[in-house]
């Protein structure tokens, strides 16, 4: 133990980055989705707005069926999920079979909501399987590199998000402070220069700045 | 006997670099019972890692590894040689020589090499060697050298129904025949007196012997040959095998210098 | 029924399953699709004693194959005393030249076999097939039987049952052997392997590192995995779960991409250990099992324990007189074939079928082995909420350290169709697990 291929330390950030970016954007869909059952039907082009992504949706409905579940569509929460998958199935001699089950369970939690009149609830249960999958990875992975690498896989793509949603400095600053602390500790190749200057970036609120720094911290 | 002195070279070009190059190189000529070879030394380029392997033919092979860019490769190696020691090399094992009855993609009849072998109808004493004799007049007789007619990958029945071709699809097709009357023949890399290119030839299994014979040249191997690798067939024996990454082309030059 | 708890369990075992990923691969329609590999709750149950008699055989027969393929690549004396003809050798697919000469750490060249036997209605095990290149499949039962003692513990306390998950231990075991010094690593194809799940669930379980072959890299005769630091950690023993001709394209297939170039030059040298080595698919070939017996008198002086299936090698002529006088009740054998393919039936062919094989057979009479057909035991499976008998083989795994170990379980597999008698993985059918009773 203790030795990382580069190739696995590559995999570990993004599936931190996936799994985090399936969590939170299900929970940002769930808010849409509340908001579109009577009350206004083209909350998705706000949706699509805020989180920066190309509004390509003709309907709520469309919406619904394409963003959440269109597995051929590379932005929806499907093939962010599959994503995750495709780099966890890799890991499991690195993370466990413990730790990958959450994911697997979490891909057969979001089959079910494709076929659901009501996706809410089996997403619900791909959240919990998320949470339980962090929960996991923090109490079973012995090799601190390893829990570190996802972790700030996490913290790059939360800090991500929250610049996108143009969040508050608590929040971010929150963010910023959870990532610094912590990527010196992992396998991964950063930049010392950028990570100033997304430091920097956050002091001044720069939300563009933010997400054009925060994309370049990590290379490879 | 005679004493030559030889030097092979190659110069390989790359239009544009390449990177993670592994090559196996095939073309340190050992001693045996036939020649004896004297201050062999050798440079290669880039020569980041490069070791020394036996393969399973017994050849002498330089592997090695160059991982940063490189647009060009070149091989050197030098020596001296006494040839003609004897005309054949001993091959006490039998079921050691066995391997070479078996046919290869390369050496494989299909119907021209079915028909060729009609013209043979050998009474039961004849040897092995003798066989392999008359088939090496014969073909002589009916093949033309002829270079770019053929390529390194062309087969023994491809060559023998162009009937034009040069030394590789000699051997390959003598192989092949000799192959077909169940006596072991392998396919030999070396260098020929005088100035050119690598040459190829057979040798065939007699009586505990391996005997040497050049089809292209319609002779018995006695003092202008220096063998430097043998094996089942062309694929065996390349001189230079390679992988790397980098989409390029590539233009080789080889030249072979062998002094009296 | 003994084990209704377990049985009752059914869907609850294979959820676990679902849960941990216990998938195979097939490419369908030039596509790569993961498949739940269907657990059936009832067991195949072996009597200590009939194992201790499996296992004797089973022994022997691995220590006769080691001691064949050492030979064949050195000095050849089974050939030479004519025990083994020559072109069954020579002209097997198995056998590779390049192997010549070789001799791998500790002279082991099958460490992990997967040995196919089936039991006849008269109580005698028959020996199928001996697989030596990279057999596949313990790690289903090996998973499955965690799931079972979780899900019904109150069998596996009523019944004496050897513990099978120490087939990891011994796995390791088999590695650290030949272990050249160095890390241990376990290298796949990749995930979209049938066996993928296999492979990273044995890198879990031994603590190997799974890898593939651009993580590896051979430098001044030695071969070493690369850490993200760039440093590089010497490796000696390489557990290689893609076969012999993709493994290295400087000696193998030149066109091999997931191969490590020079890799086979080191292992020439001592200088790496390979699980399992390479060539020895020279001794699994559906030409030389026939000659197993005789390799077992032949290196050991001893009778061999297990049987062989009847089998009638065409190559000879009396057998070719037999094979054509009893061509209906035989099965045929293509040997290039593997996994279920290139056998066929005797009785299922037509009229023309069967004058153009035979007409084949007659021409390459050593492309083709001929067997009885095994009246054998059917294995209760549940279908439907109903106990059928459907046809079953047993794959025991024999493991080569200091003296070879077999595994006290097995990978049972079953086919669901009541009509066929292929049982392969990749031909449809479920897995039950194997059950060594301890008294």
């Amino acid at each position: 133990m203790g030795i990382i291929s580069v190739e696995n330390s590559d995999r570990l950030f993004w599936l931190g980055r996936y799994s985090e970016r399936v969590y939170t954007t299900i929970s940002l869909f769930k808010k849409s989705f509340d908001a579109m059952i009577d009350f206004d039907e083209h909350q998705y082009e706000e949706f699509c707005r805020r989180l920066d992504i190309p509004c390509i949706y003709e309907s709520k409905d469309d919406f619904i069926r394409r963003y959440c579940f269109d597995g051929e569509n590379p932005n929806s929460i499907y093939a962010n999920l599959q994503r995750a998958y495709d780099n966890a199935i890799v890991l499991r001699e690195e993370i466990g079979s413990e730790t990958l089950a959450y994911i697997q369970l979490a891909v057969y939690e979001m089959n079910r909501a494709v076929q659901s009149e009501a996706p809410l609830v089996p997403l619900q249960k791909v959240q919990d399987n998320l949470v339980a999958f962090w929960g996991q990875a923090d109490d079973s992975i012995e090799d601190q590199l390893v829990r570190n690498d996802i972790k700030i896989g996490k913290r790059v793509e939360r800090l991500d998000l929250y610049a996108r949603l143009q969040m508050n400095e608590t929040a971010m600053t929150r963010e910023i402070h959870r990532l610094a602390g912590r990527i010196e500790n992992t396998s991964l190749h950063y930049s010392k220069t950028v990570l100033k200057k997304l430091e920097e970036a956050v002091e001044k609120m720069d939300y563009r700045e933010i997400v054009t720094e925060v994309e370049a911290l990590v290379e490879g | 006997m005679k004493a030559l002195q030889f030097h092979y070279s190659m110069r390989i070009r790359f239009a544009s670099p390449v990177r993670e190059h592994h090559f196996t190189l095939r073309c340190l000529p050992g001693s045996d019972e036939r020649q004896r070879i004297q201050n062999l030394s050798y440079t290669v380029f880039p020569n980041e890692f490069v070791s020394l392997a036996q393969d399973s033919f017994e050849n002498e092979c330089i592997y090695g590894y160059s991982k940063g860019e490189h647009d060009r490769f070149e091989v050197d190696v030098r020596g001296n040689v006494t040839t003609g020691l004897s005309d054949s090399i001993s091959a006490p094992r039998e079921e050691r020589a066995a391997i070479f009855k078996y046919q290869t993609w390369l050496t494989k009849p299909g119907e021209h090499l079915l028909a060729y072998r009609k013209k043979f109808d050998f009474p039961a004493a004849v040897s092995s060697y003798d066989k392999a004799y008359r088939i090496m007049e014969q073909l002589h007789g009916d093949f033309t050298y002829e270079a770019g007619a053929t390529n390194v990958l062309t087969t023994a029945e491809e060559a023998l129904a162009l009937r034009k071709g040069v030394c590789q699809d000699y051997a390959h097709i003598m192989i092949s025949l000799c192959r077909m009357f169940l006596i072991p023949a392998r396919y030999v890399v070396g260098m020929l007196e005088g100035e050119g290119a690598s040459h190829a030839w057979v040798e065939i299994y007699d009586s505990g012997r391996w005997y040497a014979f050049d089809p292209t040249n319609f002779l018995t191997v006695k003092n202008d040959h220096i063998k430097i690798s043998n094996g089942r067939d062309y694929k065996d024996c390349m001189i230079n095998q390679g992988v790397f990454c980098g989409q390029t082309t590539q233009t080789q030059e080889v030249s072979v210098v062998v002094l009296s | 029924m003994v084990n209704m708890d377990l049985y009752n369990q059914t869907e609850t075992v294979n959820e676990l399953l679902a849960r941990y990923g216990v998938k195979f691969g097939i490419y369908k329609d030039q596509t790569f699709k993961e498949q739940l590999f269907p657990f059936d709750t009832i067991p195949r149950i072996i009597t200590n004693q009939e194992f201790l008699y499996l296992e004797k055989g089973l022994k022997q027969r691995v220590l006769a194959l080691n001691y064949f393929i050492n030979d064949i690549y050195s000095e050849k004396k089974i050939v030479k005393d004519n025990v083994v003809p020559e072109e069954f050798v020579y002209a097997s697919s198995g056998y590779l030249p390049r192997c010549e000469g070789v001799c791998p750490p500790k002279g082991i060249y099958a460490h992990i076999s997967g040995i196919d036997l089936v039991q006849g209605k008269d109580g005698e095990w028959y020996i199928l097939e001996d697989n030596l290149r990279v057999p596949s499949g313990a790690s289903y039962p090996m998973i499955a039987r965690e799931f079972c003692r979780r899900s019904s513990p109150k069998t596996f306390k009523k019944h004496h049952i050897d513990d099978n998950r120490n087939y990891a231990d011994m796995l390791r075991k088999t590695m650290d052997y030949v272990n050249t010094g160095g890390h241990t690593v376990i290298l796949t194809p990749g995930r979209y392997n049938a066996a993928y799940f296999e492979h990273s669930y044995l890198a879990e379980k031994t603590g190997a590192h799974l890898v593939t072959g651009s993580e590896l890299t051979v430098e001044n005769d030695h071969l070493y995995y690369i850490d993200y630091t760039g440093k590089k950690e010497p490796v000696g023993a390489v557990y290689r779960r893609i076969s012999d001709e993709y493994l290295d394209p400087m000696s193998f297939n030149e066109e091999s991409v997931i191969g490590i170039p020079h890799i086979y030059d080191i292992f020439r040298k001592g200088n790496v250990a390979l699980l399992n080595a390479p060539g020895n698919g020279v001794a699994d070939d559906k030409g030389i099992y026939y000659f197993v017996p005789k390799m077992i008198r032949y290196y050991l002086d001893e009778e061999p324990v297990l049987k062989n299936a009847p089998t009638y090698v065409p190559y000879y002529k009396d057998d070719m007189a037999y094979v054509l006088e009893h061509f209906d009740n035989l099965v045929l054998k293509d040997v290039a074939e593997a996994g279920g393919y290139g056998v066929v039936f005797g009785n299922s062919m037509s009229k023309e079928q069967k004058a153009d094989f035979i007409q084949l057979l007659k021409k390459e009479p050593r492309r083709f082995i001929a067997q009885e057909v095994i009246d054998f035991v059917d294995i209760d499976i549940f279908d439907e909420g109903k106990v059928v008998p459907r046809k079953a083989d047993l794959r025991a795994f024999v493991l080569m350290a200091d003296e070879p170990m077999v595994w006290r379980s097995g990978l049972t597999r079953f086919s669901r169709n009541p009509k066929s008698f292929i049982v392969n993985s990749s031909q449809g059918g479920g897995f039950k697990d194997t059950w060594v009773l301890s008294q």
